[in-house]
């Protein structure tokens, strides 16, 4: 029996060799006139779409670096995030990491992610034309700069021009909005509204919308470990959204659950099922390219987030590039390479197009408005940044903050509505779940 | 049995597969729907057939068809299979026919390992695996396989091995038969019917399993069926492709279920037990 | 010289037949010995060890107690309705996954033609059960514009979204679990393949009706498989995640109700970062279903029935 034992043993261990030689790592030879040779891991999120364009912005960076090649890594956003956690914990992180700033303090170490001020001041990391409060969202809650941004991401309200219109009632300024007479403005063109389509959704479960509302009636989000608004702010909310729901001018429990991903198939403003429903600014086009089939001749606009007593309160966020602490010498070089050419290139950033983001480089951000093929959807996300950038109010998101916001104010406001709770115990409840996961 | 019993029979079977296999059909049928209209008209029949959607789900991924991450997924449950066998019929025998001391702690640990929710176990797994140097190959899922890590297995052959009668070792121990006979001549080829269960589950299992490939398989070379399937999605407010989504579900319950009916034949011929008297 | 000298010493150390068994059964467990001490255990202790600290994956653990226990057992909302959430869960997919893998594979083994065609029909289910394509057939089955709704409809019954309501949204997911029964029928099929048909032909031989032999030969000689499906789902549906988490999308809502303790457990490890909690969760979670197999394994000896058993 040993010696058969000894055979399979034999027998597997072979196997496992033969399957660790499938990913032995191929050495370069040939050596790039920039010096760099070998590989960098390189991950990200994303769907088909980003997947296609970040391919061609890694072969067209390999085509000019003989002798580098790119690992990729591509993951959704659960998987995403998921991978990296684990990944961090095993300091395996790969070399060029996307980074998103609300989920930066859970990283913000550096023994995790590089702090780049360094290679910022020595100039080998070419930061040119990002504006300075924009830098400023990847620091770390020590300071220092731990991701770079590439794209500048912001929620704002997908507007059903269309389905507006055709109500006949005089149309809000979507710039500047209150939050009073956006009610108004929503019973109005509910009276008139087709059956089976509600005038909002998604709103009151929005983080950003709420965000929005909190710091528009000048409350903090955030505070030293724990959320910095009180309870009668989300018991306003909660009523704010209630009182519309139950005049049916926003969408009902059911609808509101059951479009409660992400996903943009799903959601009822493609699907020409609602008038305003909070949306990434960047996803214009894609909304417009479901709804165009959904319901042909309708057209989307953004708003955005109306005005409270203490003006705007939308917050401003950005996706960019952290490099792994673990990176090895000359892989973090071909880090640094990567990231200046993501940045600064302007072929890359003609192909990326503003998929994660308007374009942080603002030359680019006036190039790609200007472009004779930029679509409608890109040059309205672009105009509305220059709104929102002026009166945004950023928000620093501590570790884990994020994720517990937006998954208490679900569940707390799918109690209200289902009438498991009142908005004050909702309210209540809510704060106290993020503050112990905050503590 | 009747006739109308018999069709009495059919005919529940048929209501019930309707019911069951109603959203199976409506899965075959969205992916041969243009990808903008899978939402817009979910009818079951579509207006308009295409295999625009199996094109595209196939080479979604520049440097990688979707045949790839088929075939890294054949490579890890084939050896997953393999493991399973070997390691869960080892332990199973010594547990179910035979008698030694610390039998039922034993047992009991090895239940217990089961016990554990996966999730609190995976970063030290991980560490431990990263530190063998195993991270971005096959190996974290498929030698545990041949250590008997996968209990499930394990107790499965010990329930099957504790239904055949012990008659059947008796003669052999009186021939003079070793363990290892009794094991390998006896008791294994009785079991076949938990072997190729074992088999089809390990697969299934395998196959499935999404989690542990997402955290040890980490380059696109690399990715299987549910990691390459996830990639159609972008709940991060990104395009997805529900078209793609949904052709490469169907295609790749086609392996599956092959698998399925060819180990099927060997459990209608596993009825090695009528020879006994 | 040596082969006498090695002849003799195993003489002297010849073993009893019990020893030999005990000898030969610990050479059969060295594989699972070799993955108990490389891979499994550790972890486990690792788990225990952290489910006592403050854990969030990147710094040190810092011990704190039993902290983590007493804020879930005393403090946790969330945890609380998990383990509702879980509870109901676990009491009704159980029996009915149970009950209709064995009645349909009952029905199966009478010996139907189109055998393995059924077979593979019913077991579809069970190969895309956990995919996360299932999120938007479920949809399409109880979401409002769902094929439940209409079939309600030809009986005058008005719907809803039966997935989106946190008092219905349960229901929907173990309906989920149910689908996927083929796992366990197959189990119950292969099982039906080991009974010995001459049990069966002496019984026919005897006169005895259908029913007569499923309670008297087949449901014994099967109560084995029982058994082990019995602890299969059990274990299973105490730590069940993945449909839950797409059903969900990743949410656990409807306002928790599709919160199952592993979907909760996995928001905190990887989520809020809180392994430690996660980690005091699982161990948890380990007491209850041991104590749970505990009591199932005590009842097995009044009626399951082995075949080496002695009479």
């Amino acid at each position: 029996m040993n010696a058969k034992l000894n055979g399979l043993k034999t027998l597997t261990s072979v196997l496992a060799l033969s399957l660790t030689g499938m990913v032995a790592t191929p050495v370069a030879t040939a050596e790039a006139q920039s010096g760099l040779s070998g590989e960098a891991r390189y991950s990200w999120w994303g769907g088909p779409s980003r997947n296609e364009k970040t391919y061609d912005v890694i072969e067209l960076f390999e085509s000019e670096n003989p002798g580098v090649s790119i690992v990729r890594e591509p993951s959704d956003w659960s998987g995403y995030w998921q991978k990296v956690n684990v990944q961090a914990a095993g300091s395996n992180l790969p070399c060029i990491v996307q980074m998103q700033n609300r989920w930066l303090a859970n990283y913000d170490d550096p023994s995790i992610l590089l702090p780049l001020d360094d290679l910022v001041a020595s100039g080998n990391l070419d930061l040119t034309g990002i504006p300075k409060p924009l830098i400023d969202s990847g620091r770390g809650e020590d300071g220092k700069l731990y991701m770079v941004p590439t794209g500048v991401f912001f929620y704002v309200m997908l507007m059903n021009q269309s389905l507006a219109e055709s109500t006949g009632i005089a149309p809000f300024d979507p710039d500047s909005v209150t939050w009073e007479e956006f009610k108004t403005w929503l019973l109005a063109v509910n009276e008139k509204l087709p059956d089976g389509v509600d005038a909002a959704g998604g709103m009151p479960v929005s983080p950003e919308a709420f965000i929005a509302y909190v710091q528009s009636h000048g409350q903090k989000v955030f505070s030293e470990g724990g959320v910095g608004f009180d309870e009668a702010i989300v018991t306003d909310w909660f009523n704010y959204w209630e009182e519309l729901r139950k005049a049916g001018a926003a969408q009902d429990a059911d609808s509101l659950v059951e479009e409660r991903s992400d996903l943009i198939e799903e959601s009822g403003i493609a699907n020409g099922r609602l008038v305003v429903q909070p949306r990434p600014a960047n996803r214009l086009d894609a909304h417009q390219a479901v709804l165009d089939t959904a319901a042909p001749g309708s057209n989307l606009d953004i708003a955005l987030y109306p005005l409270g007593p203490d003006g705007a309160g939308e917050d401003v966020g950005i996706n960019g590039i952290s490099i792994a602490a673990g990176c090895e010498a000359g892989a973090r070089d071909i880090a640094v390479a990567y990231t200046n050419f993501f940045l600064q290139d302007e072929r890359a950033a003609n192909i990326y197009s503003s998929d994660n983001g308007v374009v942080a480089v603002d030359r680019f951000q006036e190039a790609q408005y200007k472009m004779p093929d930029a679509t409608d959807g890109q040059k309205e996300q672009i105009e509305a940044l220059r709104v929102v950038s002026k009166r945004a109010k950023g928000v620093f998101y501590p570790t884990g903050a994020y994720q517990a916001l937006k998954d208490s104010l679900q569940s707390a406001y799918e109690r209200v509505a289902f009438g498991r709770s009142t908005p004050e115990e909702a309210a209540a409840n809510m704060i106290n779940e993020i503050n112990r996961n905050m503590k | 049995m009747s006739q109308v019993r018999r069709l009495a029979m059919h005919m529940g079977l048929v209501v019930a597969l309707c019911a069951m296999l109603y959203p199976v059909a409506w899965m075959i049928s969205s992916s041969f729907k243009p990808e903008a209209m899978i939402f817009s008209s979910p009818g079951l029949i579509p207006e308009v057939v295409t295999l625009e959607n199996y094109r595209n789900g196939w080479f979604s991924q520049r440097d990688a068809t979707f045949g790839l991450f088929l075939a890294n997924s054949f490579i890890v449950c084939g050896f997953a299979i393999i493991g399973n066998l070997f390691g869960a019929s080892l332990a199973g025998y010594a547990f179910a026919r035979l008698k030694f001391p610390l039998k039922r702690l034993w047992f009991a640990i090895m239940l217990g390992s089961i016990m554990l929710p996966i999730h609190a176990q995976l970063v030290p797994q991980y560490l431990l695996f990263l530190k063998l140097g195993w991270v971005n190959t096959y190996l974290p899922l498929i030698v545990p396989k041949f250590l008997a890590t996968d209990a499930f297995f394990v107790f499965l052959m010990v329930q099957f091995m504790r239904t055949l009668p012990a008659e059947l070792e008796q003669a052999a121990e009186i021939d003079g038969a070793t363990f290892w006979q009794r094991y390998w001549r006896i008791v294994l080829p009785l079991s076949l019917p938990a072997l190729v269960t074992t088999a089809v589950f390990t697969f299934i299992f395998t196959y499935n399993d999404f989690l542990s490939q997402l955290i040890y398989l980490q380059e696109l070379k690399h990715k299987t069926v549910p990691l390459g399937l996830a990639l159609f999605l972008d709940a991060g407010g990104g395009s997805s492709s529900f078209g793609g989504l949904m052709s490469m579900s169907v295609l790749s319950i086609g392996p599956v279920l092959g698998f399925f009916l060819a180990s099927q034949r060997f459990l209608t011929r596993g009825i090695a037990t009528q020879g006994l008297k | 010289m040596k082969d006498q000298h090695a002849r003799s010493r195993r003489k002297r150390h010849r073993l009893t037949p019990q020893q030999s068994e005990s000898r030969a059964a610990y050479m059969f467990l060295m594989p699972w010995f070799i993955g108990l001490v490389l891979i499994t255990i550790g972890p486990v202790i690792a788990s225990l060890y952290l489910s006592f600290t403050r854990y969030n994956l990147f710094s040190a653990p810092q011990w704190v107690g039993f902290e983590n226990y007493i804020d879930l057992l005393f403090w946790d909302q969330v945890f609380h309705d998990s383990v509702i959430a879980t509870a109901i869960y676990v009491l009704c997919s159980v029996p009915l996954i149970l009950i209709a893998s064995l009645l349909v594979a009952a029905v199966l083994n009478q010996g139907l033609s189109g055998l393995a065609i059924y077979r593979s029909l019913f077991y579809i289910p069970s190969l895309i059960g956990s995919s996360v394509a299932i999120g938007f057939l479920w949809l399409q089955v109880f979401g409002d514009e769902g094929i439940f709704n209409d079939f309600l409809g030809w009986f005058g019954i008005a719907g809803k979204s039966w997935v989106s309501d946190p008092s219905t949204a349960p229901a929907t997911l173990v309906a989920l679990n149910v689908w996927t029964f083929g796992a366990s029928m197959v189990i119950f099929l292969a099982g039906l393949r080991q009974i010995p048909a001459s049990y069966y032909e002496a019984a026919k031989m005897d006169g005895a009706s259908s029913i007569a032999i499923f309670r008297r030969i087949t449901l014994p000689l099967l109560s084995p498989i029982i058994f082990f499906n019995l602890i299969l789902l059990t274990i299973q549906s105490f730590q069940g995640f993945t449909q839950a988490w797409i059903l969900s999308r990743g949410t656990g809502g409807p306002a928790n109700s599709l919160m199952l303790y592993t979907v909760y457990l996995y928001k905190q490890a990887f989520e809020q970062l809180n392994m430690g909690a996660a980690t005091a969760m699982a161990w948890l979670l380990l007491l209850v279903i041991a104590l749970i197999t505990g009591v199932l394994f005590w009842s097995a000896r009044y009626w399951v029935f082995y075949g080496d058993d002695k009479q």
